[in-house]
């Protein structure tokens, strides 16, 4: 792939299931043009329904242990904060999105989806106010970061 | 409730649309989102999908490469985890 080729990239939900992701998103900046946006993502793993699961002796279904290079599951476990310092340092973000949304709310057609559903909504709410626990994707808009603004 | 988008694509395709007229070469590192963004951005983006990243356990330094991916055929091997 020829270096600065793309307009647009987007790497949602991607990076934590990689053994390496700081070479990916330098691979990432090499074939984005100089004025290319960014859409990038991760999950805040440290959230309040990982923390209740964990807190009661339960894993998430991207907490299975010694099974997680098998089953492509999430290598890396990011707060809030780490992921934003991450993404900041290859890009200059101007939208930051923190969102909510339960896996039963997007798969499921059946009662859960309609009993999740609400809840969800009043989380999505709580996630702007308090992203570290309310928030569950952290998702971000900008310019990838030239070497002069690297210094 | 079923099919809903989830919220970093849709974030990413309500941006998108908000973008000068044009069309924008549209790189999508980890490809779940090939539908979507081409069912809505059909106008506006010429995608192109890596749809495996290797995990590089071999060769630390490569990370991916689409023609080798076009080459083999990889096929996509992630499972959405959220």
């Amino acid at each position: 792939m020829d270096d600065e080729t793309y307009d647009i990239i987007v790497c949602l939900d991607t990076l934590e299931h990689t053994l390496y992701p700081k070479k990916i998103m330098e691979e990432i900046m090499r074939v984005a043009k100089k004025d290319a946006i960014l859409f990038l993502s991760m999950p805040n793993e440290f959230n309040l329904y990982t923390r209740l699961k964990n807190f009661f002796g339960m894993k998430t279904p991207a907490q299975e242990t010694f099974q997680t290079i098998d089953k492509h599951l999430h290598i890396h476990s990011p707060r809030v904060k780490d992921i934003l310092d991450f993404f900041g340092g290859f890009g200059n973000f101007w939208k930051i999105k923190y969102g909510w949304h339960s896996r039963s709310v997007l798969t499921d057609t059946g009662v859960l989806g309609f009993i999740v559903y609400p809840v969800d909504l009043i989380f999505k709410m709580l996630s702007g106010i308090y992203p570290n626990l309310f928030c569950r994707t952290v998702a971000v808009m900008g310019n990838k970061k030239l070497r002069r603004d690297l210094g | 409730m079923k099919n809903q988008i989830p919220i970093q694509i849709k974030f990413s395709i309500e941006q998108i649309k908000k973008l000068p007229k044009g069309k924008y070469k549209l790189l999508d590192v980890g490809s779940a989102e090939q539908t979507f963004f081409q069912d809505n951005l059909k106008d506006k983006i010429e995608y192109e999908g890596i749809d495996y990243i290797r995990w590089s356990e071999s060769d630390p330094k490569y990370v991916f490469n689409l023609d080798e991916i076009k080459t083999k055929n990889f096929r996509w091997m992630m499972k959405p985890t959220i």
